[in-house]
């Protein structure tokens, strides 16, 4: 939607050969040359990064932290600030308010563009007016955006924690799963999709199981966030603490539950919420994998947007502002639990 | 109580540990002396159950211990960096090892609340244990291994993290805590000053061996071996040559030493190390013997507080450092007799 063909991103040409020309082979080769570039970027990125790690330690809250002092660290501070206001505030005041504001112009008005305050685009969301068979009301899409979330996070914590304790274990394996587990960052979510649509299409009745798949797309998709929050931390508990722990009466096979469990709990509820809100907002890899009667929260902002009239308009920045007030809800508990104890990564 | 018997261990086939063997008595206050990386830190962990020897057995009440599980033991052990868990108040830090034991919420108030009272930490125990001092987390380590009323106390450089003043401070606290416990008390340290004050008996363990072991005094005055009393920090060291043997006498390069520590008999014209202990000098007025007796140039004066440690060149041979009462002033000429009873003498490796 935003800069025209001459913009377009290798991303959205998969997306478009897959789903507009439904040209699978162009879509695979461009898949191939971002998997490529991924993998070469992931492989310099942990070469890079190299063995070191800083220590997570809890710290006071705003230790280390100043007021600036000169004239330049504060016209600093105001810039990045405006910087972040303009990026990431105004879409979003503009998009909440698009989806509260309704617009007309016409001979009625004499030409004049009018507008006022009105729910009418979320009202709009429980209405089927075109009696169509594949509507679905914004609670039910909610729902399967909620159930999938649920779902790919479980997935993601489970899978995140198994390889982060398994590769503080030993060296050797934390080299190749922090390989093997950076690749989905690298590989958008629509090639991810593709590969999925691609590998499972074959199977008979596959499309029923398309559902199914959509959650753990989306837990691939969140695995390297949920390692990258959770992997540090679990690194970085000193053994001697284990060691501490036993001598003072812990069975080995406990320390899990009295030591480390308690020291990650922060960083798997911020891993939880970041998989929970990645899923939410997950649109490139549903797109090929969401069954028409089972759209997800994006899906359905989609669908709006490809409709005509400036109705639709609203009712998918509505269903846009839902999605965004469940995300900044879900960013607004990460904070409120990081309050007491905060870690740094790397 | 606690027997070791030929521990050794290992790591990348090079020997940490060798032969180690020694026992412990109720009461006891044993200190493994040595320098850093010499296996002491192990040896704890060995005995905790935390790491296994590759050969050798630990006896605790003539029971061998080594396949009980660490965490049945009953040893509690103060770590370095204390490993406080960074998760729990002070309070529920030193309950940690309680609630392990599954005591009842009311008897752990109570020996909480003893355990804080012994180390002085009432007033924080709902402080969070990243927000202590230095001295303050020692404190907590120590009440935190100490509450679960363990068998053995086994204390890893406890004082390794600490300032000078904090560790002064805290020595001695320490040795009166320790003093008043019934249990036996194994201390590692690579600190001489922490050993003496803490030990009852000391075993100086050196390139995974132990070398010696004795009471504080006696291994002072009567180390085994020139590495031992160089670890001592006696450095005062002149090589020379028997010349008499009664009285015995070494011919050096600052004049003839009479010494008055033989253990063993020495030949005419033994090659030896002579170490002069830093008490052993007394300044005199004029020279009035052959023997022991020597002119010098002050070439350093650092003041001590109680004391003054000098350095004193002596006929351009040799420079020695020794603790005085008076003060002298720097490039003063000094007359002193050197204490026989002061001097120890080795036979000269090869």
């Amino acid at each position: 939607m935003m800069g025209g063909a001459a913009f377009t991103t290798i991303e959205v040409e998969i997306y478009i050969q897959t789903m507009q020309f439904l040209n699978l082979k162009m879509a695979g080769i461009l898949s191939l040359i971002q998997l490529i570039f991924s993998m070469l970027l992931t492989f310099l990125s942990l070469r890079f990064s190299s063995d070191r790690n800083v220590p997570i330690v809890p710290v006071i809250e705003g230790e280390g932290l100043r007021k600036p002092d000169s004239f330049l660290e504060k016209s600093f501070v105001y810039i990045v600030s405006m910087i972040l206001v303009v990026l990431l505030v105004s879409p979003t005041v503009a998009l909440l308010l698009r989806s509260i504001l309704s617009f007309t112009k016409g001979y009625s008005t004499g030409g004049v563009t009018n507008w006022k305050l009105t729910l009418e685009s979320y009202r709009g969301l429980f209405i089927n007016e075109r009696h169509s068979l594949f509507f679905v009301p914004p609670i039910t899409a909610l729902k399967n955006s909620v159930l999938y979330a649920v779902v790919s996070m479980t997935t993601a914590l489970i899978i995140g924690t198994m390889v982060s304790v398994s590769s503080s274990k030993n060296k050797q394996s934390n080299k190749y799963l922090s390989f093997l587990v950076m690749l989905p960052l690298g590989t958008s979510a629509v090639t991810l999709g593709l590969g999925y649509l691609s590998a499972f299409s074959s199977v008979p009745n596959s499309i029923r199981w398309f559902p199914v798949l959509i959650p753990m797309a989306h837990a691939l998709i969140a695995l390297p966030f949920v390692i990258r929050i959770i992997q540090p931390v679990i690194h970085s508990i000193p053994n001697n603490l284990h060691e501490a722990a036993v001598t003072l009466g812990v069975p080995e096979r406990q320390l899990w539950k009295y030591v480390d469990l308690p020291l990650i709990e922060k960083s798997l509820a911020t891993a939880a919420i970041y998989a929970f809100a990645i899923s939410l907002g997950e649109f490139g890899a549903t797109s090929f994998l969401a069954r028409p009667e089972y759209p997800t929260l994006p899906v359905a902002i989609f669908r709006y947007l490809n409709l005509p009239g400036g109705e639709n308009y609203g009712k998918a920045m509505a269903m846009a502002s839902i999605l965004l007030i469940i995300c900044g809800a879900g960013f607004f508990i990460i904070e409120h639990l990081q309050i007491k104890m905060k870690g740094e990564k790397q | 109580m606690l027997e070791l018997k030929h521990i050794e261990k290992k790591y990348n086939r090079i020997p940490l540990l060798v032969d180690v063997s020694f026992s412990i008595e109720k009461d006891e206050v044993v200190c493994i002396l040595g320098p850093s990386g010499g296996g002491k830190s192990t040896l704890l962990k060995i005995i905790a159950g935390l790491e296994k020897p590759a050969s050798g057995q630990v006896f605790w009440d003539g029971k061998d211990v080594c396949q009980t599980p660490p965490h049945l033991r009953k040893f509690g052990l103060m770590f370095q960096d204390y490993a406080l868990f960074p998760h729990l108040n002070v309070f529920d830090n030193i309950a940690f090892g309680l609630r392990m034991q599954h005591v009842s919420e009311d008897e752990i108030n109570k020996r909480v609340d003893e355990a804080l009272e012994m180390v002085d930490l009432q007033r924080i125990s709902d402080r969070s244990v990243v927000d202590l001092s230095g001295g303050e987390k020692q404190r907590v380590a120590f009440a935190r291994a100490l509450a679960p009323k363990p068998k053995l106390l086994m204390l890893d450089e406890p004082m390794g993290s600490l300032d000078r003043a904090l560790r002064d401070q805290l020595i001695k606290e320490l040795h009166e805590l320790i003093n008043n416990m019934d249990i036996p008390v194994i201390y590692v340290t690579h600190d001489q000053e922490e050993a003496f004050t803490i030990a009852d008996r000391l075993l100086i363990l050196y390139e995974g061996r132990i070398v010696q072991s004795g009471s504080p005094k006696y291994i002072y005055t009567h180390p085994r071996d020139l590495w031992v009393a160089s670890f001592f920090g006696l450095n005062n060291k002149v090589e020379g040559k028997i010349c008499s043997l009664d009285p015995v006498v070494a011919e050096t390069a600052i004049g003839k030493i009479a010494f008055s520590w033989c253990e063993r008999k020495f030949l005419i014209g033994e090659a030896v190390d002579l170490l002069i202990l830093p008490t052993a000098l007394s300044m005199i007025e004029k020279n009035v013997d052959d023997l022991n007796c020597f002119e010098g140039y002050i070439t350093d004066n650092i003041f001590k507080g109680s004391s003054f440690t000098i350095k004193v060149r002596i006929r351009k041979a040799a420079e020695f450092s020794f603790q005085i009462l008076a003060q002298v002033t720097k490039g003063e000429k000094i007359i002193f007799t050197i204490d026989p009873e002061s001097i120890l003498c080795f036979k000269r490796k090869k």
